[in-house]
């Protein structure tokens, strides 16, 4: 007799994120939910009161943040350090100005122009001052986070702590997931990796256990201004919107943090920098689709492919 | 040469192997063995192919195996 699944779905950070437990019970599925909507509440650049908001307020005067906003903060700058800027948490400048001021949700499909591009936006992250003996973040002035890039991953690996070692479950938010255990047959847990052209199809089928995944790609959300079209990854070394080669990422990698990040990461590099990229983590592997909609896998990827 | 008693017997045994041995003959050449391993067609790849390397990627076409799991869930592009 198969073993009984929990499962789970509720909204948060701007997408859906769904539990699956195997064997577990749902007020556990319910403490997750009540995780996410506490990361919600702190990291959200959305939300006026969120603590992510009392901090970019803050600058340039030191910022006594909780544990959590700390911790995930200095996770975004070290991951700026670990890819030379690439991923970039204070890029917020120009992803408001050419458009994504507010939730995706409440965004105009198209608009009639976008602001004037901030002059500057490679490296500031470096400016960040980090206390670690007292959690206390030092923003220069003009200086700004946004944690989108990261902060699914983030609660991923938090909330897939939370339940404990030995968990058989899938955490997964808005296509960024870690899964845990052997899955329900005790054979890994099989990932589908959504076709960015035909989103009822998957172009290759993962299975992993103790593993994270995730993806980044420009298929969703876009937006146009006048004749030019936007969307949310934003390229550092360009001050705009990525004009890379590719329409998605997919990482597997040891916790969904760095999934994320490296997701991220490799769509901006494009191919084959990107890959490239990727294969100097250990335990990290990744399936870019081009815009011609070719898949190009990264060395290690073999291994996880169904 | 001497059939005995129970020649009708016998004769009937012998004519029920022939026929059986006939149909034996029959059977194998209407449905003959599967080729060798060697011979068979490689089953589908989840993504064709080979396992590429970051210096040359491998450039392939979309294609999930038709006999692949059904996923649990699904990671895409938020």
């Amino acid at each position: 007799m198969p073993p009984e699944i929990v499962v789970h779905e509720f909204a948060a950070m701007g997408g859906t994120v769904e539990i699956q437990l195997v064997g577990g019970a749902l007020p556990d599925a319910m403490r997750l939910q009540a995780l996410f909507a506490a990361h919600e509440r702190t990291m959200s650049r959305f939300l006026p009161d969120s603590e992510l908001s009392a901090l970019n307020r803050s600058a340039p005067r030191p910022f006594q943040a909780s544990p959590l906003l700390f911790d995930v903060v200095s996770e975004s700058v070290g991951w700026a350090c670990i890819t030379e800027g690439v991923f970039d948490p204070t890029v917020i400048d120009v992803l408001e100005a050419v458009g994504y001021d507010r939730p995706f949700d409440l965004l105009a499909p198209s608009r009639a122009a976008v602001l004037e591009r901030p002059k500057t936006c490679t490296g500031r992250w470096r400016a960040i001052a980090l206390d670690y003996d007292h959690e206390i973040i030092d923003l220069p002035a003009g200086v700004r986070i946004d944690l989108g890039g990261i902060g699914k991953g983030y609660s991923v690996d938090r909330a897939i702590a939370a339940l404990g070692p030995g968990a058989n479950a899938i955490v997964n938010a808005s296509g960024d997931l870690y899964a845990a255990g052997d899955g329900p047959e005790g054979e890994g847990w099989y990932v589908g990796v959504q076709d960015p052209f035909d989103t009822t199809g998957d172009v290759a089928i993962l299975n992993v256990n103790d593993r994270a995944v995730a993806t980044s790609g420009s298929i969703k959300r876009h937006w146009t201004a006048g004749d030019a079209r936007y969307h949310h990854l934003i390229d550092p070394r360009t001050g705009g919107s990525s004009a890379g080669d590719l329409a998605t990422v997919t990482v597997v990698a040891p916790t969904a943090t760095q999934a994320d990040v490296l997701a991220k990461t490799a769509f901006l590099l494009g191919a084959p920098d990107g890959l490239r990229f990727v294969e100097r983590f250990v335990g990290a592997a990744a399936i870019a689709i081009t815009a011609q909609g070719d898949v190009l896998t990264s060395r290690g990827m073999a291994e996880y492919l169904a | 040469m001497t059939l005995g008693k129970n020649a009708a017997a016998k004769i009937a045994a012998l004519v029920a192997s022939a026929a059986a041995l006939v149909g034996t003959w029959a059977l194998v050449h209407q449905n003959p063995p599967p080729p060798a391993a060697a011979d068979a067609p490689a089953p589908t790849q989840t993504v064709t192919g080979q396992n590429g390397t970051a210096a040359s990627p491998s450039r392939a076409r979309q294609r999930v195996s038709l006999t692949a799991p059904r996923p649990r869930t699904r990671t895409r592009a938020s």
